[in-house]
């Protein structure tokens, strides 16, 4: 059942488009990866289903109901999450309080309900013990934790995550993706969620999303499975045009450019193009996130 | 013996600064809105007192208990209808907005009650006192003091322990943010502006109580709000009263000198705190 569409959504600030005719849908307990290169409008489009951006034309529908003029507020307590790519936690609260607030507010949680629904998040998020801590002494991972803490405890339908992997080390992403699909499975205790998960490393999101869309000048471009989207000549077009490789590089490597940061990941890659029959052989676990190559050449 | 008695009164006046600071503490904290009106709307707390009390044979000592709610609501339908306009507009335009506002309330009280001064008369309580080792303790003063630190324990209480007073502090700290978690920040700056307009009407009928008012009273204790603020660091409660105590002390001190030194001294402290401690004497990140 659908949960989220947009529906022929624009969105320009003069002359810059960041959302062109955007239709979009998310099914309930989806997961849906979203990659572009910089400027795609990739954070726009969370802007737009979160309530920080109203669209100029379209509509933006959740759960049955046309959210286009509900400020952000509002959807956050009808379930739709977000994560901002550079944490935003209350820096003057304890990372404990950070995240009642969301269960008091966000999912309208009282008393002793609301404690255990901020405990849990934390347990979750693996915060459990930095309860007491002010939010402002956290690191960088402790901060996209607190991030995806404070939006599990809205208890969202939606959530949407914003490049949660950027600044963080292999590991730590693998961290944090078992965190998404810990909080996904429903095993922490909520409803299963949905999950827009928009990603610059695409080694995070590959392995771990059902379905991709690649945008790109605010218009989807590729709409699929990673593996499909990912060798689309368009989407290999669009990547060539930034300035993160040199062209001769992207051509001999193909569309893994997006991810020079890991050549091991460019490898899996590379090796599932190879071999195509060895799409459906892709684990989802955590661990092949670029740590090593699935296919074999 | 001299020193020592200037000394306990101006801390006892320190308190009544503080409850005329607290608010502009907190409009500024949680919705950076400089309200210049701040010093009028204690004035007009005091009026609405002086006309209140034959109304209604409340002791004027106990006038608190309508007047203070009164502005309280006042003060949240003040922030949603007047000033969250303004700030939507930025904050040129809320400054604007209530120094507009502090004209308008000057000017209305001027023409319903005229110029003249007014006191909330609260009999013999207004003179009496007790000495402890020859230092006098005024009632009154010591009263004041009890208040202030009363409905600054209550506004700490109301920030730091309930649900609503954390709300206040997140959209405090990041308003976008505190909506992404369900926080309709316009109600919660309503909030912080009835607990602004509540205590500094409090203040003003102390004032009333202590001294006389005029309509044009306001600016001058709004001046002093401000030192004391600045003085005590801004966003932090307690720091505040600290900076009343402190404003209150070099205006005491001073007088013992000359009178006239008296009114200038808390401004010099408060150019000293500026050079020397530009983020005040006890300086908090946060508000509360």
């Amino acid at each position: 059942m659908t949960l989220l569409e947009l529906d022929c959504v624009t969105k320009r600030f003069g002359r810059v488009t960041v959302a062109e005719s955007l239709s979009l849908e998310v099914a309930e307990t989806e997961l849906l990866g979203v990659v572009g290169p910089n400027g795609a409008g990739k954070t726009s489009l969370f802007s737009i289903i979160s309530g920080d951006l109203e669209p100029d034309e379209g509509r933006v529908v959740f759960a049955g109901q046309v959210i286009n003029r509900l400020g952000s507020a509002s959807r956050c307590r009808l379930g739709i999450g977000r994560t901002y790519q550079v944490p935003r936690p209350f820096e003057r609260m304890t990372v404990f309080e950070n995240v009642l607030v969301a269960a008091q507010e966000g999912a309208g949680l009282r008393g002793r309900a609301s404690g255990e629904q901020a405990y849990s998040s934390l347990e979750t998020t693996g915060l459990a013990a930095d309860a007491n801590r002010p939010a402002g002494s956290l690191g960088l991972l402790s901060r996209k934790r607190l991030e995806m803490a404070r939006a599990l405890a809205t208890r969202p339908r939606l959530l949407l995550l914003d490049e949660v992997a950027a600044g963080l080390t292999d590991p730590e992403v693998s961290e944090l993706v078992a965190i998404v699909r810990w909080a996904r499975s429903g095993a922490s205790g909520a409803q299963p969620v949905a999950v827009v998960w928009v990603e610059h490393v695409v080694r995070a999101l590959s392995g771990t999303t059902d379905r991709l869309i690649c945008l790109d000048s605010g218009s989807v471009i590729a709409d699929g499975r990673p593996e499909d989207v990912l060798a689309d000549p368009a989407v290999r077009d669009v990547f060539l045009g930034t300035d993160e490789v040199t062209p001769a590089r992207a051509q001999a490597e193909g569309p893994e450019v997006m991810h020079r940061e890991s050549p091991t990941a460019a490898q899996q890659h590379s090796a599932q193009q190879h071999g195509a029959q060895q799409h459906s052989a892709q684990s989802p676990s955590a661990r092949s996130l670029g740590t090593q190559p699935v296919g074999g050449q | 013996m001299t020193y020592a008695n200037a000394l306990v009164q101006g801390l006892l006046l320190g308190g009544l600064f503080a409850l005329f600071a607290c608010g502009l503490s907190l409009m500024f904290g949680v919705m950076e809105v400089i309200n210049l009106a701040h010093g009028d709307i204690a004035v007009a707390a005091a009026y609405l007192a002086v006309v209140l009390v034959p109304l209604t044979h409340i002791p004027a000592v106990w006038i608190f208990v309508l007047v203070v709610p009164a502005f309280m609501v006042g003060g949240y339908f003040g922030q949603r209808l007047l000033i969250q306009r303004s700030l939507d507009e930025g904050p040129v335009t809320t400054l604007l907005v209530t120094f507009g506002l502090s004209v308008v309330l000057e000017n209305v009280l001027l023409e319903v009650f005229t110029g003249n001064d007014q006191s909330l008369n609260i009999g013999s309580l207004v003179s009496g006192s007790f000495s402890v080792r020859g230092v006098i303790l005024p009632y009154l003063s010591i009263m004041i003091l009890g208040a202030a630190l009363v409905a600054l324990a209550a506004v700490q209480f109301f920030l730091s322990r309930t649900k609503t007073g954390r709300m206040v502090r997140a959209v405090a700290d990041d308003r976008e943010a505190a909506q992404l978690v369900g926080a309709d920040y316009r109600h919660l700056f309503g909030i912080a502006a009835a607990l602004a307009s509540g205590t500094v009407a409090l203040a003003g009928l102390a004032l009333s109580m202590y001294t006389t008012v005029n309509p044009n009273t306001g600016p001058s204790y709004l001046l002093y709000g401000f030192a004391a603020v600045v003085i005590g660091g801004l966003g932090s409660l307690w720091g505040t009263l600290l900076g009343g105590m402190v404003l209150g002390v070099a205006m005491t001190m001073g007088s013992l000198v000359d009178p006239d030194f008296g009114a200038m001294l808390p401004y010099l402290v408060f150019l000293a705190v500026l050079a020397f401690r530009p983020r005040g004497l006890f300086p908090k990140k946060a508000i509360a």
